[in-house]
């Protein structure tokens, strides 16, 4: 991997990195990917999804906690106007995240279309190109990106469908490891959150969630999100307001 | 919101779906139409993020603590070891995210070989 950050600074040319991109999205992020891909493949299984429609989610939604959003309040019953609003809210982060990374690829002609390649923009190859692209020349960051974004995007269909048929012809024992990648991964990641605000929230939303779910189960996630994602915002909100 | 349950319950789950995609697309495609315009130090900004991490913290908690299917086999006791196994793994002994996860799976599944 250190080699391959190596090769960065010596490259010119949007084809070279693209490669490069290629190469650190095997080496790095897409082996993570592919590892939660297979366990929401394995959860598809667990909740009685076709291969297809367990498959068609990884591909068209690519984005992997929106799609346990998904697939797991589809399979408590919850109503579908609840769970689109649910998803679409996990999907904010894409505009944060979109929003840092892209001004930092000046755009070339004749490059790709960026409404087209947002689309293989996921947390692991986000992470991995903010912290890649301080390093090289700010003309061949889209490449790299593209690189890595497809080589995460191809990898997701395969994990998907090797953890579906995984889990319905291993033993128990692997199966379960399985389906504890995603849970393990969201909390590892947490780890990361550098802001307090955003950590309290992680919290907040966490006990929230592990209440409500319990009382209301359809519309848990949506009152610990939404209602009290909000709260927190308001009282550092006031807070501010106040020492100000 | 009833008549957008009526309509997606006629046409199905696969209607479900392609909400959802479109929904997930929007982030993306408002993120490259506004990319250079909006600062990231909004008020609007800070509520999404906050939202977003509430959302995905409950996720996170509700699938370690309250899971459906298999994963509710292992005791909660259980699960709740090999979070803090890894948490600490990952922070303290700086075990990286791949290797971290490996060894929960590890944990996993010497659990499991005894149920």
């Amino acid at each position: 991997m250190d080699k391959i950050l190596q090769e960065l600074n010596t490259v010119e040319t949007f084809a070279k990195a693209f490669r490069i991109g290629i190469k650190s999205g095997l080496y790095g992020p897409g082996l993570v990917l592919f590892s939660g891909m297979v366990g929401f493949g394995a959860m598809g299984h667990g909740v009685g999804l076709s291969a297809i429609q367990t498959t068609a989610v990884s591909f068209f939604m690519y984005a992997l906690p929106g799609q346990i959003v998904f697939i797991e309040m589809m399979s408590m019953g919850a109503a579908s106007s609840v769970v689109a609003i649910a998803v679409a809210l996990t999907s904010t982060r894409f505009l944060t995240m979109v929003l840092t990374l892209f001004p930092q690829m000046p755009k070339a002609k004749n490059e790709p279309a960026r409404l087209l390649s947002v689309h293989l923009v996921s947390m692991s190859s986000w992470a991995y190109c903010m912290k890649d692209f301080p390093k090289m020349k700010p003309e061949i960051r889209y490449g790299y990106f593209l690189g890595i974004g497809l080589v995460c995007w191809s990898l997701a269909i395969p994990g998907t469908i090797f953890g579906y048929i995984l889990s319905e012809y291993v033993p128990i024992w692997v199966a379960i490891p399985l389906v504890f990648v995603n849970p393990l991964f969201f909390l590892l990641s947490f780890v990361d959150v550098v802001a307090i605000l955003n950590r309290i929230a992680i919290i907040a939303g966490g006990i929230a969630g592990g209440v409500f779910y319990q009382i209301y189960p359809e519309n848990a996630l949506l009152i610990s999100g939404l209602g009290f994602g909000s709260l927190v915002y308001l009282v550092d909100y006031f807070r501010r307001k106040r020492i100000q | 919101m009833d008549l957008i349950d009526k309509a997606m319950s006629e046409y199905g789950w696969w209607s479900v779906l392609a909400f959802v995609v479109l929904a997930t697309y929007f982030w993306r495609g408002l993120g490259v139409l506004l990319a250079g315009h909006v600062s990231q130090d909004s008020e609007i900004f800070k509520w999404l993020s906050c939202v977003t991490y509430a959302l995905v913290g409950a996720l996170t908690f509700k699938l370690i603590l309250l899971p459906i299917g298999i994963l509710g086999q292992v005791p909660i006791y259980y699960r709740f070891f090999v979070c803090c196994v890894c948490l600490v793994y990952m922070t303290k002994f700086k075990g990286g995210l791949s290797r971290s996860l490996l060894l929960g799976s590890l944990l996993m599944a010497a659990y499991s070989l005894t149920l």
